[in-house]
């Protein structure tokens, strides 16, 4: 649960890449705590969090932490820390150098930068490969390197990219414990993730993004009534959808039927998977011809894929 | 287990000036431990290599034990190879790098989040080109003419020759025309790596400087070149070969006009760095 005083505060935050939406009208107040912020890939989530973290600036809206602009304030990050998506290292670099050569910047002196990057590259795992180079590691290894890089100068406000891709399972656990100590210490944490029960194993507040909007904000369960209430459109494109229409029209699930002349009909319901179930039952008993069969509104279509695609992981 | 709080340093002066020079570190490794400066070694040692290929080939005939000829030679390899080549394409080289670099590996996020001003991460990055560039190119030029000079010398003539006749303070004064070139040089391609990824606009300025000599001389005073050469001790034969400079400009000019030009061209560079965003190429 997050709780306390407003952490991150967007307001109406817009930002386009030339024609291409990144992130429409956003505004959300996040507090101390866990945030996952859960949506499909291409979603948003990434241009989000490179917004939060001032690595890009919003074409129209504001964005704060603790009360302060994000872009082109460098104070700002002594109490922010970024793990993002991206997987480019200095791969010249080992472990233990990449990350004391960062935390030298905040104006510490090498031997501490050494032995506070020694510390955190233990506790993330890579202590016995702390002085190998970044080439040599897994994808595992430099997901953990990332994540120590975030934490080392023990940020107040956290944000994590996707920060469990290419963890095993053990380390995807290690990394959410790690996480959970460090959200209990009255820190902001925003963690992306396309998986869902990946961010409901560690917090039950969620932001959920489609398309570049924020689609749902709170907790998982309202979120998902919220889906659950929500009608979805399924267009049909076969060789008799008056037929087809009246036999749909007969099952629990659907809403509404709409023929739309000869060869295809849209139909409302609030529960696609068993629509979709009996739907391949109607077809083989009845000899339908169908061509097509898919999500009407694009913007569901991209939740619904992403809800169903949970199912697989 | 690290402790749980946000460490801020004490000294905000002292904690400043560490935290740049962890910057210049930190570009000094970026921009050291790259294959390009497998080519920056090269062109440093190109003088060097000059040289040695004019002694093999003069060497029944060797014109190096005449410290006058010995002379010549050198100023020729630093005027024709050393300025226009060697300092030039090094500050090709690393300047293209000082912003090129972090955004061509994507790692430029790793430098926006930390908390120091983007102008002193730029200035970071430029001190460690400096020192990395103007190291190569001086003690390039210093290894052609030691070369080129104590072998075919005894230890008391060229102890007279540096300390007696000035050329120590000749190959100072040289390195310091060199320096400047670098500075010069580097200053344009940090400011045109900012914007542009080509090589065309590095091609352009190379035929520009290296076209001094063919150019109407009211065009001279907008070359570096001019200025350089304008600087560097009397080379005698030849800067009268290449009719290049007309009439010199002064001392105070070239000092003033070479660092104050640098400068513009820096704070272009800064400025399109303060103000660039973290994207490579990705939507999202």
């Amino acid at each position: 649960m997050t709780h306390g005083p407003v952490t991150i505060e967007l307001r109406d935050v817009s930002r386009w890449y030339g024609e291409v939406l990144g992130v429409n009208r956003v505004t959300a107040d996040l507090r101390a705590g866990l945030t996952g912020l859960v949506g499909p890939n291409g979603s948003g989530k990434s241009t989000l969090m490179n917004l939060i973290c001032g690595l890009l600036r919003p074409g129209r809206g504001e964005i704060r932490i603790l009360g302060q602009p994000v872009w082109n304030n460098p104070e700002l990050r002594r109490v922010l820390g970024y793990c993002t998506q991206n997987d480019h290292f200095y791969e010249s670099f080992s472990g233990r150098e990449f990350v004391a050569s960062l935390l030298r910047l905040h104006g510490h002196g090498l031997d501490w930068a050494r032995r506070t990057a020694a510390d955190w590259l233990e506790r993330v795992g890579l202590g016995p490969h702390m002085d190998r180079r970044l080439r040599t590691y897994s994808k595992g290894m430099r997901q953990r390197a990332k994540i120590a890089l975030a934490l080392a100068h023990q940020p107040r406000v956290l944000v994590l990219d996707e920060p469990f891709n290419g963890l095993d399972p053990v380390g995807r656990r290690e990394m959410m414990q790690l996480l959970q100590e460090f959200a209990a210490e009255q820190r902001t944490i925003v963690l992306s993730s396309h998986i869902l029960h990946e961010i409901e194993q560690m917090t039950d507040n969620i932001l959920m993004m489609s398309n570049g909007y924020v689609v749902a904000e709170g907790e998982v369960g309202q979120v998902r009534d919220l889906l659950t209430d929500h009608p979805f459109q399924v267009f049909i494109r076969c060789d008799d959808p008056r037929r087809l229409g009246a036999l749909l029209l007969r099952e629990p699930g659907v809403l509404s039927v709409q023929v739309e002349g000869e060869r295809s009909l849209t139909l409302a319901t609030r529960a696609p998977d068993a629509f979709y179930l009996r739907l391949n039952e109607l077809i083989l008993d009845h000899g339908i011809d169908v061509d097509i069969v898919t999500l009407a509104d694009e913007n569901v279509q991209s939740i619904y894929r992403y809800l169903a695609g949970r199912e697989h992981h | 287990m690290p402790p749980m709080a946000t460490p801020t340093p004490n000294n905000r002066t002292a904690s400043a000036l560490l935290a740049f020079w962890g910057a210049v570190r930190l570009s000094l490794a970026r921009l050291g431990r790259t294959t390009s400066m497998l080519a920056v070694i090269f062109m440093a040692l190109l003088p060097l290599l000059i040289v040695v290929l004019i002694a093999a080939a003069t060497w029944h005939e060797p014109i190096f034990h005449q410290p006058a000829a010995a002379q010549r030679v050198y100023q020729t390899i630093l005027r024709l190879v050393g300025l226009h080549f060697v300092a030039f394409f090094i500050a090709y080289i690393l300047g293209q790098a000082v912003v090129r670099q972090d955004l061509e590996d994507e790692t430029l996020h790793y430098l926006f989040l930390q908390p120091m001003p983007r102008w002193l991460l730029f200035a970071a990055r430029f001190v460690a080109f400096f020192l990395l560039a103007g190291a190569a190119v001086v003690l390039g030029m210093w290894l052609c003419w030691l070369a080129a000079t104590v072998p075919w010398m005894r230890p008391a003539d060229l102890f007279d020759l540096l300390r007696e006749q000035g050329r120590l303070a000749g190959l100072l004064r040289e390195a310091g025309v060199l320096l400047l070139a670098v500075l010069f040089y580097g200053a344009a391609m940090i400011a045109v790596g900012s914007f542009f990824r080509s090589p065309f606009f590095a091609g352009l300025l190379l035929g520009w400087e290296a076209g001094v000599y063919y150019l109407p001389r009211a065009l001279k005073y907008w070359t570096g070149s001019h200025y350089f050469h304008s600087l560097l001790p009397d080379g005698g034969a030849e800067r009268r070969l290449f009719e290049l400079i007309g009439e010199p400009a002064g001392v105070g000019l070239c000092l003033t006009l070479i660092p104050a030009a640098s400068m513009v061209l820096l704070a272009i560079g800064a400025a399109a760095f303060h103000l660039r965003e973290c994207q490579y190429g990705k939507t999202n």
